[in-house]
C-alpha cells in the first residue's frame, strides 16, 4: 500500500513524533509506514486521514501488489 | 477500538530479565550435572499410578519453575512503546520461532537417541521462548534503529 503521509506531514509542518502522539502510536511506527515497511490497520489509517483532514484514498492507496 | 492483548505491564519484562540469569545458570548446572547440594523434600505430583507421592529435589523444581516464570515475564510483557506494529512484530516472531523450534525438534526426534534425547526434550521446552525473545527483540531493535 502506497501512502503520502510524509508529504502530508511536510505540508502540515509536523514531526513524526507529533503525528505519532496525535494518532496514539510510536514514532517508529510512523517511520515504518512512511518507508512502506509496515501496512497500518484500518483504524490507524482512518485516524491518520482524519488528522490530516483528508479522505483516506488521498493519503493511502492500493498498489499493484495488493 | 481497544483490543485485549493479555500482556503483562512493562515492569514484568525488567523483573524477568533480572530473574533470568540466576535461574538460567542454575538450570545449566542441573543440565550438565554440576555437583550441587540436593535438597530433597516431600512432593506430591502426577506420576506413577496416577499420583506420585515421594521426594523431589527442591533445586530442580525451583530452577525449572524460575526459568519458566522469568522467560514468561520477558516474552509476555508489553514494550514501553507498545502499539499495533509491536503487536504485528510479536505475532511474526511467534510464527518464526514456532517454525524454527519445530525444525530443531524434528532434527532431535530423528537424530538424537537414548538418554540424550530426554535432555534434549527438556531443553527444547524452553527453546521456543528463547527463540521468540531473541527474534522479537532483535526485530524491535532494528525497527528502532531504522527510525533514528
Amino acid at each position: 500500500m502506497k501512502n503520502t503521509v510524509k508529504v502530508e506531514r511536510a505540508i502540515k509542518d509536523i514531526t513524526q513524533q507529533e503525528l505519532a502522539a496525535a494518532v496514539g502510536v510510536s514514532r517508529q511506527t510512523i517511520n515504518s509506514i512512511e518507508a512502506g515497511g509496515y501496512v497500518p490497520s484500518a483504524v490507524l489509517v482512518l485516524k491518520i486521514a482524519r488528522y490530516f483532514g483528508k479522505p483516506v484514498e488521498s493519503v493511502f492507496e492500493l498498489d499493484e501488489n495488493d | 477500538m481497544k483490543t485485549r492483548n493479555f500482556l503483562l505491564p512493562y515492569v514484568y519484562k525488567k523483573a524477568g530479565m533480572w530473574m533470568f540469569l540466576p535461574f538460567a545458570a542454575l538450570c545449566l548446572c542441573l543440565l550438565f550435572d554440576v555437583k550441587l547440594p540436593s535438597i530433597m523434600v516431600p512432593w506430591i505430583a502426577i506420576g506413577d499410578d496416577i499420583f506420585y507421592a515421594g521426594e523431589a529435589n527442591l533445586l530442580t523444581e525451583v530452577g525449572m519453575m524460575g526459568l519458566l516464570v522469568s522467560l514468561s515475564f520477558i516474552a509476555l510483557s508489553r514494550e514501553k512503546d507498545e502499539d499495533e506494529m509491536t503487536a504485528y512484530i510479536r505475532m511474526q516472531s511467534f510464527v518464526w520461532s514456532l517454525w524454527f523450534t519445530s525444525a530443531i525438534l524434528a532434527f532431535g526426534i530423528l537424530f538424537i537417541m537414548g538418554a540424550d534425547f530426554l535432555y534434549f526434550a527438556l531443553a527444547a521446552l524452553y527453546l521456543y521462548y528463547l527463540v521468540y525473545i531473541l527474534k522479537f527483540n532483535l526485530t524491535m531493535r532494528a525497527v528502532r534503529r531504522e527510525g533514528r
